[in-house]
Parts: structure tokens; sequence; C-alpha cells
């Protein structure tokens, strides 16, 4: 098992995240948070050499002039609070079948039975929150409960 | 799996009436007791019990989706009438037939260009000499409830192959959304649990839509978005779509002994039970197996490889597996000979499914095409070259049966007569009854500026420019009248216009009218009005009434509550009417029930809305018309009577009132009048030429609105004069808020450069029409009231900021 993380590089503009934040202001009238990050995860349940994911990392996941990675620990957990939404095991999960996809292309490697790849996103928000904000914006913008999950913790500062 | 696992029979033949409704609850499968009472009649002849997949395959077949109960319906309906005490009785065998159809079929006697109309997945009309087009809108409204943006995104991606699936397949050139939705702006203290605010599934919704329309390609070009509390846990969302294909392919016949081969996605257990679910209420505790999530790559990828199969010839019969899935799709393609199916070879996401599961179920993106055992190579050929998946399931046969097999064993058998045929006719009751709505008495008031102020932010009238720059309408580049116009490209276009073919001049315009406001006073005037307000659009834009065809899209409450089916009754007989005197057949429709929500143990229906959506041919689209205004000093027109007909309007809205006087129709003088209009619009070649150069026409918010909406988006001022519109009606009523909010039908506001003038109204002779004003160079709509001062004074920029502030989200 891999796990992979793709975010944004210091300083460069994320417009999905700021869209978030936005979002998180204008609807749930949650004004507190001081910056948004958003964070790609895949986790690949398939054996590999740590040099050919991070080929797959670099070549399929990155966008190299605005994005980096880590292998098998958090990109970053400098947050006051740190969110994960991810689907359900049976909901389809479109961008990892096209991961699965880009991989096989990739590495020549394709996915065997019981062996796959599942996405996430985990957001780091900066802010005095309190948890039952968190919760709400959990329940209220991020995740739709009946198709995805959630947990959030607390990140380190 | 071992033989047990794969199939149960299901104890049924000895269940009494609590039981079988009790089986029914259980098994979602939404029948009711006479067609419980008639399947197991059926078995007992067999004697034997139903096994799980036979009564899954008779439950699909006969939902509400699939066989159109309440339109195929006997309805007993009583209707009040005016100023008598006893009720009008009529029996009414099939609202389809008698009402929606029957008109069809009288112009069909009439007209050459009718090619295939209520009898595939959508509509087709004769376009040029070498192409048909085909029309398509389809609701999505549970799914959209509880996942938006899937929900959104399927709807989508389902009405899409269903333009795919028409005939031998059509290319799908254009998408039309409309989504009715809880204001966004409702409090969130106020809304009760599992339902999710309006604000987040509006944002759900236009991001699907946008997600998949734009990652097929196809540009989304026209819509409407409407706003009513009663939306609240049951959003519309209809999406439409239009499809090109080569004349002679709207048929198509399977043969037996054609191998059943499923293209594209693979089957999971997303959207289990989707159709029968669509029969049900939204309660707190529906189930989540409807979710389905489409992958518009796939879609795009199959879309491909089968317009090439089919140019190819290598295909005899195409449809898609839309609600109820294979089950649906290939008991309606074997319908009349019957088929074969090995349910093992199903290609599936993942393991574990049973084999009714995988009958049944809704996953997206999957294509039937009946293809000849000697093409089966070539098929499967071309679809592996573009990374398609395509599977051999089964074959069509001459049994007459529904043969259904898993590894071997037979686990489902059913005659293709009794699962087709066999449905007991519904009988319901109807009633209609006058609503008891008065009109309200409000104060006149000396200045209105500050009305049309709040008239223009009121989310149904505001602009949707915020939504409309998240779809592409560019892609395959055939937009000739884009939906936001004028020069700063944002004003509210009437219709949209391509021109799909390079080589040919034609061009197709897409409109579409929707008003539930009116449906609460009376849904017939409220049908008319969609209808005309479609047909309007389309001439507004400069097109013609002589090719319009129509599709009716109703989403209703439940039909079984007498004064819903009473609405719909009403709602009916007017599109009965009125396209019989437009001469605009109905050749495609849909119809979604059981909208309503529970909260608090109440049940809320939503406003009985039907959507009207016109396609017009235009012979020359560039004679299009723009709405916003062009030349100052060119003179303004108004074509049309107004009557004191605030009722359901904006006006009215905004000061919590319904009101009684709803907008009625003349569709004899609205003809005529569109026709002089259609050949006023065709004169000149150049723009100096024009006699038109811009129109508009007045709906919500009335003349005032869209004189407004002219004028901001050409930033060009206007000045009218209230007392020359032409007012028909007791003139007590003619007051200033009736000429200026009044939302009667079939009138449009008209720019004509004066050297025209006289041209303008030897064409107009014999209509009702007035010169009420000019375009001037100051960028301020200025009216004079009846009194002859002033009573609207407003400058455009503070007029158009109010407009787009509202939905900028």
């Amino acid at each position: 098992m891999w796990e992979i993380e793709v975010g944004y590089k210091e300083g460069k503009k994320d417009a999905v995240a700021d869209s978030v934040k936005a979002s998180i202001g204008e609807d749930l009238g949650i004004k507190k948070i001081n910056s948004l990050r958003i964070i790609d995860v895949y986790r690949i349940n398939k054996d590999f050499f740590e040099t050919q994911v991070k080929e797959i990392a670099e070549k399929l996941f990155i966008d190299p002039i605005t994005q980096s990675f880590s292998i098998d620990k958090p990109f970053s957990d400098k947050a006051d609070w740190i969110i994960e939404v991810k689907f359900h095991e049976d909901v389809t999960d479109n961008v990892a079948i096209a991961a699965m996809e880009g991989v096989h292309d990739l590495t020549g490697l394709g996915f065997a039975e019981g062996e796959n790849l599942r996405t996430a996103k985990k957001y780091l928000i900066e802010g005095k929150l309190s948890e039952k904000e968190v919760q709400s914006i959990c329940k209220d913008l991020l995740a739709n409960e009946l198709i995805e999950s959630f947990k959030y913790w607390k990140g380190k500062k | 799996m071992n033989k047990n696992e794969l199939t149960q029979e299901i104890v049924f033949n000895d269940l009494g009436k609590k039981q079988l409704l009790k089986l029914n609850k259980e098994m979602y499968l939404s029948l009711n007791l006479e067609e419980l009472k008639t399947i197991q009649n059926y078995f007992k002849k067999k004697k034997r019990n139903p096994r799980d997949i036979e009564l899954e395959t008779i439950a699909q077949t006969w939902s509400e989706h699939c066989k159109h109960k309440v339109f195929g319906g006997i309805i007993n309906y009583r209707e009040e009438v005016e100023g008598k005490k006893a009720k009008q009785k009529k029996l009414i065998n099939s609202l389809f037939n008698t009402y929606i159809r029957n008109p069809t079929k009288r112009i069909e006697k009439k007209v050459n260009w009718l090619v295939s109309v209520f009898s595939d997945n959508a509509g087709v009309i004769k376009f040029n000499k070498d192409y048909d087009i085909a029309f398509k809108v389809e609701t999505h409204n549970h799914p959209s409830a509880l996942d938006p943006y899937g929900g959104a995104g399927t709807g989508i991606g389902g009405v899409i192959r269903d333009i795919l699936g028409v005939g031998l397949g059509a290319k799908p050139i254009a998408n039309t959304d409309v989504f009715c939705f809880a204001p966004h702006d409702y409090p969130s203290k106020k809304i009760p649990p599992k339902i999710l605010h309006p604000k987040r599934i509006a944002k759900g919704v236009r991001a699907g839509v946008r997600d998949y329309g734009n990652r097929m390609g196809i540009p989304t070009l026209n819509g409407a978005i409407l706003f009513d509390e009663r939306y609240l846990g049951n959003p519309l969302v209809y999406c439409g779509t239009v499809g090109l294909m080569p004349k002679g392919l709207h048929k198509k016949k399977v043969h037996p002994g054609d191998l059943i081969v499923s293209v594209g996605g693979r089957t999971g257990r997303d959207g289990i039970h989707g159709v029968t679910f669509a029969s049900a209420e939204l309660e707190e505790s529906t189930p989540s197996s409807p979710v389905q999530i489409g992958n518009p790559i796939e879609e795009k990828k199959t879309l491909d490889v089968l317009l090439q199969a089919r140019d190819e010839k290598l295909y005899n019969c195409i449809t898609d597996c839309g609600g109820g899935g294979y089950s649906s799709a290939i008991g309606e393609t074997a319908k009349e000979i019957g088929a074969r199916v090995y349910l093992e070879k199903a290609p599936l996401k993942y393991r574990g499914l049973k084999p009714w599961e995988i009958w049944v179920s809704e996953s997206q993106e999957r294509m039937l095409v009946a293809v000849p055992k000697e093409n089966k190579e070539k098929f499967i050929a071309l679809c592996e070259a573009e990374n398609v998946e395509a599977t051999v399931i089964g074959e069509y046969t001459n049994t007459r049966k529904l043969e259904l097999f898993y590894e071997g064993y037979m686990i489902g058998e059913l005659e293709m007569n009794f699962l087709h045929n066999g449905l007991p006719k519904r009988n319901l009751k109807a009633e209609w009854e006058i609503p008891k709505t008065k009109e309200p008495k409000l104060k006149e008031k000396n200045d209105y500026s500050k009305i049309l102020i709040q008239l223009l932010s009121m989310p149904n009238i505001a602009s949707k420019e915020t939504t409309i720059r998240q779809y592409d309408h560019e892609v395959q580049g055939g937009s000739v009248l884009k939906s936001l116009v004028g020069e700063e490209n944002d004003g509210p276009g009437d219709a949209a216009i391509i021109k799909p073919l390079f080589d040919s001049d034609e061009g197709i315009i897409i409109s579409n009218g929707i008003n539930p406001l009116y449906g609460d006073i009376d849904s017939y005037w409220m049908a008319a009005s969609s209808i005309d307000e479609a047909i309007r659009n389309i001439i507004a834009v400069g097109g013609s009434l002589e090719r319009i065809a129509l599709l009716d899209n109703f989403c209703w409450g439940n039909p079984e509550r007498e004064n819903e089916l009473g609405k719909l009754v009403r709602a009916c007989q007017a599109c009965n009417d009125f396209s019989s005197v437009f001469g605009t057949p109905f050749i495609s429709g849909k119809d979604s029930f059981y909208n309503e929500f529970l909260i608090k143990k109440k049940f809320i229906s939503i406003p009985a809305t039907l959507l009207i959506s016109a396609m017009g041919v235009m012979k020359n689209p560039v004679k299009r018309i723009s709405m916003d205004l062009k030349e100052a000093r060119n003179l303004i027109y108004v074509a049309g009577n107004t009557f004191n007909e605030l009722g359901g309007s904006h006006y009215y809205k905004l000061h919590d009132f319904t009101g009684r006087n709803v907008p009625k129709v003349n569709a004899l003088k609205a003809k005529k009048l569109y026709e002089a209009i259609e050949k006023a619009s065709s004169v000149g070649e150049n723009n100096s030429e024009r006699v038109i150069r811009s129109m508009h026409d007045p709906s919500e918010g009335g003349i005032a609105v869209a004189l407004a909406e002219m004028a901001f988006a050409g930033m060009k001022g206007a000045e009218i004069d209230l007392s020359r519109i032409p007012f028909e009606g007791n003139e007590k009523e003619k007051r200033n808020d009736v000429l200026l909010f009044s939302e009667s039908n079939s009138r449009l506001l008209i720019e004509v450069p004066e050297k025209f003038k006289k041209k303008f109204e030897a064409i107009m002779k014999g209509n009702v029409f007035a010169e009420i004003g000019r375009i001037t160079k100051k960028e301020k709509l200025i009216v004079k009231g009846l009194n002859g001062k002033e009573i609207i004074n407003s400058d455009l920029r503070e007029l158009k900021d109010a407009w787009k502030k509202t939905l900028n989200w």
C-alpha cells in the first residue's frame, strides 16, 4: 500500500481551494478562515518499488510547475484543522479509475483482482474554528454523507 | 455462487392483500394492489411462484417511468364550471392519446416534416435535404435531491444517450437545462434533516451540468432557473439534448439471431431501483442505492465509437440503458420477438452482484446494440481499437419470451405479451375546482423606479450569467445567437440559434416556456402561457412559425390526489388546444410524478410544473435578431394587447400575492401577429436594411422589465409613454402598474428605425400594435405614466447592477 499526496507549492494559486474558502464564508457564514489548502490523496493498493511510485507521482499526478508531492507521509500537517473526505467503498470513483488506467499505461502494470487505487481529498484549514464549525463545514459543504465519508483532526502548528 | 444463491423463489401466489402490499414495500416494487394481483394470476396459471428477478423485471417494466400509467390510464374527471352548481363530468381514456398525440396526428396530415414522433427515445423532425434533427428533454429530480452533482451529471448523460439511441443514432449538438430550486437565501435553520440547502443543491447541480456537458464537448445553449419554496425537498432538474442525424436513419429493427451487445460502462450496484424509486415520495429514510455516478469520458468514447459503427452499418438497432437498466432496454427492444440473456457475461465493476442486481442496475454510460452475427468481429474490433468495452451478453430470439440465464441455469422466464401488455389500465379520479384566490388591492404609486429595481433583483428575473458562463456554449463552433447578447455580452437572449453544418445555411432555434406561478391559479392557462412563451421566444429571435416542434415535460405531485390530477387534466387540455391552433406539434415528452416531500409528517407538493421546450428550424440564421437596443432615435413598438393580467405575476409575488387574473392566450390572434412579425423580421440583408433591429418578449415582470433588459443589454436609453400601449379590458382597470407589469402573453417589444416606420406598419396592418417611444442617447430608462408624469426615471447602470447581483455566486 502506497500513499501519494499532491499539493500546491507555497505561494501558487489554487483556484478550487479559494472557491471552497469563499463558499464557507458566504454559504455557511464561517468567516474566520485565514487559509485553506487542498491536498489530493492517492492510495495505491498494489506492490510497487519506491522508484516506481515516485515516477507515477511525478509523471502522472502533479503539474511540476505548480505542484509537488510526498510519498507515505503527509504533504503537510501545518493547519489548525485537517479534514479528509472520500467516497464510500462501493461508490464509483472516476478519478481513481482514470488514475489506474494512467498507472497501467505508464508502468505497463495493471491492477489485478484485489488490487486497486482509491482517492481522497484533504482540506488543511488555518483559523480558530470550533469543532462544531468544522463539523458543519464537513456536513454542509464538503461531504455528501450519502456517498462520501469524512473525518477531521487537529493539525500541528 | 451456487444455484440457490443465484435466485430466490418468492412466496407470492398464496399471499393475501396485506401481505402483497408488504412485500411490495420491502422489495421497492412501487406497484399497486391491482397490478400485484395481475402478476399473481399470471404465476398461478404457470403453477409456480415468481423468482426475484422476474418480479424485478415486471416492476421495472410496469413502472411509471416506463409505462406512463397515469398518462395512459382511465380518468374520471369532474370540473367545476363558473356559475354552475353541478360539476361537469368526463371520462378520459388516456390523457396522452386524447390531448397530446391527437393534435400531433391532426397536424401530421398537413405538414411533411414530422419524421418520428412518440415512438422512440426522442422526437425527430426534418432539418434539411440531408439531415433530420432529434430533440428530447428528460427529468432527473430525485437523484439530484440526494446528490446534486452526480444527479445532474447523470441526468445530462442520460439524455445524451437518448439522442445517441434514437433511430440508429444521432450526434448530440446542443444541450438545454432548466432547474427549479427553493430560494438560495432560505434560512439554514429552517432546513429539515436530510435535506440539502437549496444553494448547495443549486451549486452542485450547476457543477454537475458543467462538468458533464463540457467534457462531452456539447454546448449548453439554453435554459432557465426558477425559484419557489415548494421545491425545497424536491428540486427539478430538466436536461435536454438536440441531435443531428443523416436522413433515413430514424428506423431500427432487431432480428431474431442478432447479438445483444452491451457497450461502454461496466455494471455496478449504483442506481438500483432508480425507476421504481422515482415513483415514490421522498422520505427521510430514502435508500442511497439510487445514486449514480457519471463518467463523461467513458460516455464520450462510447458516443464516438458508436457513431463510427453506425456509419459502417454494423448494427441493426441501438438503445440506451437508462431507467431499469438492461431489463428495460432488452425488454423493450425484444418486445415483438424475444430475447435470451446470459447475465454472467455482463462486465462488472466489482464482484458479488446478484443476477437480479446486474439485470436492473442503472449504472451509467451503457448502450445496447443489436449486432448481426456476421458483424460481430468487426464491431468488437472497432470498439477495442477505441478502448471501449463491448460484450455480447445474449441474443434476440423468436420465442416471444424473455429468458434469463446465469452460468447455465435458467433463472427467469417471462412471456413478452404479459410483460408488455399485461399491465392493467389504471383507474384514477381527478377533480378541478375554481381556485379561491382573489385579486389584491394595491395602492398606485407616483414612482415605480424602486419597484423595477426590486423586480430585476428577484431571483427568477435576475441575470443567470454566473451559471451560463460556466457552461461551454461555443464548442462545436455552431452557435450563431448566444444565450448572452448585447453591448457587454450580458443581455438575456430570448432563444439560442445554432448552425450545425458548415456547408449548409439552416439553423436550429431552441427555446423554452415555463411558469409554475400561473399554475397556482389555473394550470390550463399555465400550459397555454408556456406554449405561447416558447413559441414567441422563437419569433423574437427572427424565427418562423412554419416548423416548430414542441416537447412537454410534466413534473407533478402525487396523481392519486384528485386535485393534483385535476390540474394535470387542465394542463393537458391546453396542450391539445394550443398546439393545434399554432400548428406546433408535440413530438416527445416526459412525465415525472410523486414530486412531493415529507416535512414533519406533512406532504408538500411541488407547484405543478410544465416545461415546454421548443425547437424551430430557421432557413437563414443570418436574419437572427438579438434583444439589445441597437441605435439611438430608433422607434420602440409594442405588438399585442396588454390586459389586466397581474395574476401569478412577479409584481404580485413581490407583494406576496397570487391574484386571480392569470394571463390568457388568444392563439388565433397570436398566430396572425407572429406571422406578420416573421415577415417583418425577414426584410433586409445588412443591418442598415433591416426593418426590425431588436426584439424581446415581455414575460416575467412585464413590459417594464423587458424594456429595462433591452436597454441595459444595448446600453442605450429608452423613453416610452404608457398611454400609448394598447390596452384591452375595463378602462377602470387601466392603471400604470398594470401596463408596466402585467404579464399578458403574445406581446413583443420591437425596435424599428424611423425610416422603416411606414414599411413596418404596412406589414403589421390588421394586428394590434403601437409606437410607444424611442431609443435615446442618455443611459436612462424613462417611462411617462397615464397622467403624463414621469413614473420611472432610472439609470441603466443601476438597473443592470441590481439585475446582476442576486445570483452572482
